[in-house]
């Protein structure tokens, strides 16, 4: 196979006429991503006052994120639970990811699908699963019911840190299993042949193989969990109650009824920054395509 | 590099100045002062050199040597920095690539895989707009130049490599071009096919009469199929010969220990001749024969002779004659090699298997002879251009 | 000298042997758990009773009212109209997206790159906050015009990042070979360029609507009255979970399957993706 070399032309051998092509997605980019982001920015400086937002430059919002207890408390305890979401999903994804990829032959590709196929089933159709098999006249209750161990519907398993968790994780599970089995897949097999060939076995070619290299996509698997954990709104508002709030909840209210954008902004603002730099580790440690390895 | 381009206006004859004053056939490619520069890296360097029409041109040397960028930039695919090249005389450096009247021979092909055999051959043809009907005839002829005339309906991924290979080669030379350009297209196919290939591109090359510039880091292959070579190295031509001059006559250290084996000594000029030089290597003086670099007195050199004009113990005298030990016999088949060593230099000969009817004991003092007109000398300083591993 | 060579060989595989063991159970144990909770939806929707409890009887009732919802119909019909604007806006602003990053050397491409990510990345309320403002700003009612921009966001980038990935496993060569033939730009672009990408287009769009034909975290930011079908269902769901929703989840359910079945077929095993796989 012919190496090939990466020679790029000098920037003004090229023709003008190509960068037409990146017109239309430099505007996109401006106008659609930039410019929104930066008056977001823009606003979290500003204060609200009755209904009324004032053009006064502030860092009041953000001094009310660090002062008030309640925020940053509640920015903790979400990053605590996308933690654990994340951990788990990597728990519940990586050895089915490796099973997938490295034990099965045929069938392998229809396994794989299997495994998207709730990814593309809409996001609210799972939560709705989730609150019908834990509410009080759900799935779980009325087993436990059938099956004699409990007289009466138990409302623990709804409403809280648990069920918000629980729901998480499952929206997780897929975007932790693309990245890794994706990084599992790519491992060449005469490494692995080349370990047994040495006197290693299954274990010990995991733990000094196939596990190193398949960091980068755990790292890129985990770390788009745990954004999406921290910050989605919509679960902890369906299924936390009043103890399974997380921080995407009171970013929410404040566009809401609070009607204090500025501070909404801010806080939104927080939660990009902490988002960036999940990002940028997972940028350096994660595998090089990120989330579009096909 | 000054010497090298005196070098080659005086010792090639088949360089020039003026494009059509040219002996043995008209000039159907001609590259004047062509270099390429990538942001910081020079892939091609002054070249300057003509393609004769009919002829079947190598364009031979180590990777990166710039022989591909050179082949692309005749083909239009990559503009030169500096530089003209002439098709037919016309100066077309400024010409597009799809507007030139030269195809090309990929090294991975690059058939196209959405189309199936007949739609990839037929390609070029509606590029020129012609009608499938009056191009079927066409399409056919080609196919069964390259024996594929059962293929047309196949699709790219339903062909083996050699198959494909053979249906690049029919798509380049449907449209009739003035000249083929082939970047080392027997590359990935293995050796019993290869050599199968080399004859039959050699055959269609004659019998089509097209001008084939043939890239290739293979130097049997280009000795074996080429009219000329030009051995490149570093973005430069080296030297531009009949296989048998590039053989026999290297022009530089580089030429010589690219193309087939060669051994090489140190030493240093003790006396200056009429058209010779005594020179002496390790313990021992030598005669060599002058030549176009012009070594004098004192001047240390480098010496290089084919192992195959090497003698050990012969039985007939030859110019020169030295005694060293025998260090080393490998049987390869068809022939013997045997390496003595003398002072810290080592000298290996070549004998055909057939022909080896004396005992040799290792380590036995033997003598090892060989003429004065079957080596070539040069200055030591180009000794750092000799090519380790080919 | 057999023998012991025989014994080394044994107990050599009886180490090789020892595997992680169970992997098999585990991983249909979480086939089972993904699968489960969409089960129960399509059960419950075929459930008799108005309560979610218990199975009387199997009826299609839910399905029969879910038709004539005049509200979700229109809503689902919205959906579809933003969806394909967005996909559509995708495609045109994607492909030409991939070619530029992909063919042109232009300064900072790396961050470009980045930044271009970012709504996809990013938790979809900033980009949803950030997207309110903007509007505001402007001015612009919150409609299916805005909606319909907000998910350009992240529908663009999709296709582009998808074809990026192609137009790069295929390399110059098939467009040298088309130049060096005689083909002008342009007709290389449309006679071999995009024939060769023509799945990664389609894969991608096909991605970009169903994010998009599902999309509530941004869209319940920049909705007004005119809603898309995901936010006409989360309203259903703030008021306790009648069967029409599971009913509407099971359509939505079945939906996504063929999609994915069709997706499957149609990308799997075509020439190219065999040749470029080469």
């Amino acid at each position: 196979m012919k190496k090939e070399k990466v020679i790029k032309q000098t920037l003004f051998e090229q023709k003008p006429r190509s960068f037409i092509l990146g017109v239309p997605i430099s505007i996109w980019l401006v106008l659609i991503v930039l410019v929104p982001v930066v008056l977001m920015f823009i606003m979290s400086f500003k204060q609200k006052s009755g209904y009324e937002i004032v053009n006064i430059f502030t860092f009041a919002n953000y001094l009310e994120f660090f002062k008030n207890e309640t925020y940053w408390r509640l920015m903790l305890k979400s990053f605590r639970m996308a933690f654990i979401v994340s951990i788990v999903a990597i728990i519940t994804g990586y050895p089915l990811a490796y099973f997938i990829s490295r034990r099965l032959r045929r069938f392998r590709n229809l396994f794989y699908m299997l495994i998207i196929t709730p990814l593309w089933v809409s996001y609210l159709v799972r939560i709705i699963a989730w609150r019908t098999i834990l509410g009080n006249k759900g799935l779980l209750n009325l087993a436990l019911l059938n099956l004699g161990i409990t007289k009466e519907p138990l409302s623990i398993f709804l409403y809280n840190q648990v069920s918000v968790v629980i729901t998480l994780t499952y929206i997780a599970i897929p975007f932790v299993f693309i990245p890794l089995y994706t990084a599992l897949e790519k491992i060449p097999n005469n490494l692995i042949d080349a370990a047994r060939d040495l006197g290693a076995n299954e274990i010990n070619t995991f733990i000094n193989v196939v596990f190193p290299l398949s960091l980068p996509g755990l790292v890129t698997g985990f770390m788009l969990s745990f954004i999406i954990a921290l910050g989605d709104y919509i679960i902890p508002a369906q299924l936390g109650g009043n103890t399974g709030i997380m921080y995407g909840n009171v970013v929410w209210a404040q566009f809401g009824g609070a009607f204090n954008w500025p501070f909404g902004s801010a806080l939104g603002f927080i939660l990009f920054f902490v988002a960036a730099i999940v990002l940028v580790i997972a940028q350096v440690f994660g595998s090089k395509e990120g989330i579009f390895a096909e | 590099m000054q010497e090298n381009k005196l070098k080659m206006d005086q010792n090639n004859k088949d360089n020039f100045s003026v494009p059509d004053m040219e002996s043995g056939g008209k000039t159907q490619i001609a590259l004047i002062n062509v270099t390429k520069i990538f942001q910081d890296f020079t892939a091609v360097n002054d070249l300057t050199f003509e393609i004769k029409k009919g002829e079947f041109f190598s364009l031979l040397g180590p990777s990166g040597c710039g022989k591909t960028t050179t082949l692309r930039i005749i083909a239009g695919l990559e503009n030169p920095t500096a530089g003209k090249i002439l098709l037919d005389g016309k100066d077309v450096t400024n010409i597009p690539a799809y507007r030139r009247n030269v195809n090309t021979v990929f090294q991975d092909y690059a058939i196209f895989p959405h189309m199936n055999v007949w739609d990839n051959i037929y390609f070029p043809l509606k590029m020129k707009r012609i009608s499938r009907k009056d191009a079927g005839l066409r399409i056919e002829r080609v196919l069964k130049l390259v024996n594929m005339s059962d293929y047309s309906k196949r699709f790219s991924h339903q062909l083996s490599g050699g198959q494909r290979q053979r249906i690049a080669l029919a798509r380049a030379l449907v449209n009739e071009p003035e000249a083929l350009l082939l970047d080392e297209p027997l590359g990935a196919l293995d050796f019993k096919l290869r050599i199968a290939m080399q004859t039959v591109l050699k055959d269609i090359q004659k019998d089509l009469g097209i001008t084939f510039v043939y890239v290739t880091h293979d130097q049997t292959e280009a000795i074996t199929m080429s009219d000329r070579i030009a051995v490149m190295r570093q973005g430069v031509v080296d030297q531009i010969g009949t296989p048998d001059e590039i053989y026999n006559l290297p022009a530089t250290p580089f030429v010589a220990s690219f193309i087939g084996e060669m051994n090489f000594i140190d030493g240093v000029v003790v006396d200056e001749l009429a058209e010779k030089l005594k020179v002496k290597i390790g313990d021992f003086l030598i005669i060599c024969n002058k030549n176009e670099y012009n070594l004098h007195k004192d001047d240390e050199i480098l010496i290089s002779v084919r192992p195959e004009k090497v003698f050990i113990k012969p039985s007939f005298s030859l110019t020169n004659e030295i005694k060293a030990r025998l260090s080393r016999i490998v049987f390869r088949g068809d022939n013997y090699q045997i390496t003595t060593t003398f002072n810290s230099s080592e000298l290996s000969s070549v004998i055909a298997a057939k022909n080896l009817d004396m005992t040799l004991n290792l380590n036995e003092l033997v003598t090892v002879s060989w003429n004065a007109e079957d080596a070539r000398v040069f200055p030591i300083e180009l000794k750092r251009n000799i090519i380790k591993y080919k | 000298m057999q023998n012991r060579i025989k014994g080394t060989d044994l107990k050599l595989r009886e180490r090789r042997k020892f595997r992680f063991p169970y992997l098999g159970i585990y991983s249909i144990l979480i086939y089972i758990f993904l699968y489960t909770p969409l089960i129960v939806v399509v059960l419950f929707s075929f459930s008799g009773t108005k309560s979610t409890v218990s199975f009387s009887a199997v009826t299609l009732k839910w399905y029969q009212e879910l038709f004539q919802n005049s509200e979700l119909v229109s809503s689902l019909l919205h959906s579809l109209q933003v969806s394909l604007t967005a996909v559509l806006f995708a495609i045109i602003l994607g492909t030409s997206g991939a070619f530029f990053i992909v063919r042109v050397n232009f300064p900072g491409k790396r961050l470009f790159i980045t930044l271009s990510q970012l709504p996809i990345i990013l938790p979809g309320i900033i980009i949803g906050i950030a997207m309110l403002i903007f509007f505001i700003n402007l001015k612009v009612p919150l409609s299916m015009l805005t909606i319909t921009i907000g998910h350009i966001s992240f529908t663009a980038p999709v296709v582009m990042f998808q074809v990026t990935s192609r137009l790069l496993r295929l390399g110059k060569n098939y467009e040298d070979a088309a130049k060096d033939l005689g083909a002008s730009p342009v007709k290389t672009l449309f006679l071999v360029t995009i024939p060769m990408i023509k799945t990664a287009i389609i894969g991608g769009a096909l991605l970009a609507f169903a994010m998009s034909f599902d999309e509530i975290i941004i869209t319940y930011f920049l909705t007004g009255s005119w809603t898309t079908l995901p936010v006409y269902i989360y309203g259903m769901m703030r008021f306790g979970l009648s069967p029409q929703v599971y009913a509407v989840s099971t359509v939505i359910l079945l939906f996504s399957i063929t999609v994915i079945f069709f997706m499957a077929r149609f990308t799997g095993t075509r020439a190219e993706e065999l040749e470029v796989k080469k």
